[in-house]
């Protein structure tokens, strides 16, 4: 009798050092699986706001940053379009993630869900476009809405002041389509200094590039990776 | 912000200028052949656009939609009409028109009206086409509103956003 109580308490403590070992093995195998996802989880950027006179091309930038085919038919953008966790691949070893996009018209009817959305973001990008900069009622718009975007954020109860940068657009059409180093002698020109100086202390980077030309819509893209992550 | 257009709402109309200037053209009618501006600084105008991101953002595709004409509905009855006329903008992009009601509201009887006058407004011009779809809508917004609004249920589906 008691050798059948030894056997079974025997069987009893191998059943469960299996059960245990078994529990152990998964339990471990979904550690090493979560720390794999940690470990590969693209890095988040943050939310970006996106905004500018008509035509500057805000759509077009935010189909670079989401992978599309921006080569199609272009059309005014008429409505609001919030979209949500944006990959970035490619451009960099590490993924990156942008939070949430939101593409609106440039229409003065939409300033104020344009100072809403400077608000909640944690980028800014006002896209100015280069071609248009010398025209004096163009350039009188884009000031007003710098002025407003910086004075908004003066008032604002956020702790975090962000940074307004800036993306100047349709380089190519532009007076300095034919210069190399253009971004110096950019920054030289007097409307677009006009510009950067009512900024104040809210002036962060400025990107000029030709959207439609792939190496240098890349090389915008991975500059502004890289600003959002240092 | 959830806007609802009631059945006592007018018919919108709303377009950007073709110049790209940043202004953008904004009516509403109740009688037809009548409109009203809703200026740009009114709170009337920030409802419209509000229910013009709604309906874009979760409305369904009605089966009278066709390449000439969009139209999206909610299970509401708002509804949404996009035209994308012939005329281009300044630089060349497609420069739609977009009028907005409620299936519910008495006015849906002008909305054709509302299509047909939107080209003088924007200065803009539609093809032969989109106005045959045109009086196709109207004649399906002549019926009674429960008419109307169970053909949405049945013959509108969700739309592909990318």
């Amino acid at each position: 009798m008691s050798k059948i109580k030894d056997y079974a308490l025997l069987a009893l403590g191998a059943a469960a050092l299996s059960a245990g070992s078994a529990a152990v093995g998964y339990l471990s195998s979904k550690l090493v699986k979560r720390f794999v996802a940690e470990e590969n989880k693209p890095k988040a950027l943050g939310a970006f706001a996106i905004w500018g006179q008509p035509d500057s091309g805000k759509t077009t930038f935010i189909g670079l940053l989401m992978g599309r085919d921006i080569y199609g038919k272009k059309e005014q953008t008429l409505s609001k379009d919030v979209k949500g966790r944006i990959l970035l691949t490619g451009f960099f070893d590490e993924d990156f993630e942008i939070q949430e996009l939101v593409d609106m018209p440039g229409t003065k009817d939409r300033l104020n869900d344009w100072l809403a959305l400077v608000e909640r973001s944690d980028h800014v990008f006002y896209m100015i476009n280069l071609q248009r900069i010398s025209e004096k009622e163009y350039l009188r718009k884009v000031k007003l809405d710098i002025d407003k975007t910086v004075k908004s954020r003066s008032v604002s109860n956020s702790k975090i002041r962000r940074k307004i940068n800036v993306v100047g657009t349709h380089l190519d059409q532009s007076k300095w389509k034919d210069l190399d180093d253009s971004h110096n002698i950019l920054q030289q020109d007097e409307s677009l200094r006009e510009v950067m100086e009512l900024m104040g202390d809210a002036r962060g980077y400025f990107y000029p590039a030709n959207l439609l030309d792939k190496s240098s819509s890349t090389r915008l893209i991975k500059c502004v990776v890289n600003d959002c992550i240092n | 912000m959830i806007v609802l257009i009631d059945s006592n709402k007018p018919v919108y109309l709303y377009a950007q200028e073709l110049d790209n200037s940043g202004n953008s053209i904004c009516l509403s009618s109740s009688v037809s052949g009548e409109y009203q501006d809703v200026s740009a600084s009114s709170s009337q105008r920030d409802e419209i656009l509000c229910f013009l991101d709604q309906v874009q953002r979760s409305g369904r595709r009605w089966w009278i939609s066709s390449q000439e004409m969009e139209c999206i509905t909610t299970f509401y009855g708002d509804c949404l009409v996009k035209l994308n006329p012939v005329t281009r903008d300044c630089v060349g992009r497609v420069a739609p028109i977009v009028v907005l009601f409620n299936v519910r509201s008495a006015f849906r009887s002008i909305v054709g009206r509302v299509l047909l006058d939107s080209e003088k407004f924007t200065s803009r011009v539609c093809s032969s086409e989109q106005r045959a779809q045109i009086f196709r809508l109207q004649k399906m917004l002549n019926f009674h509103w429960l008419v109307i609004y169970f053909h949405i249920i049945f013959f509108s589906r969700k739309r592909l956003n990318d």
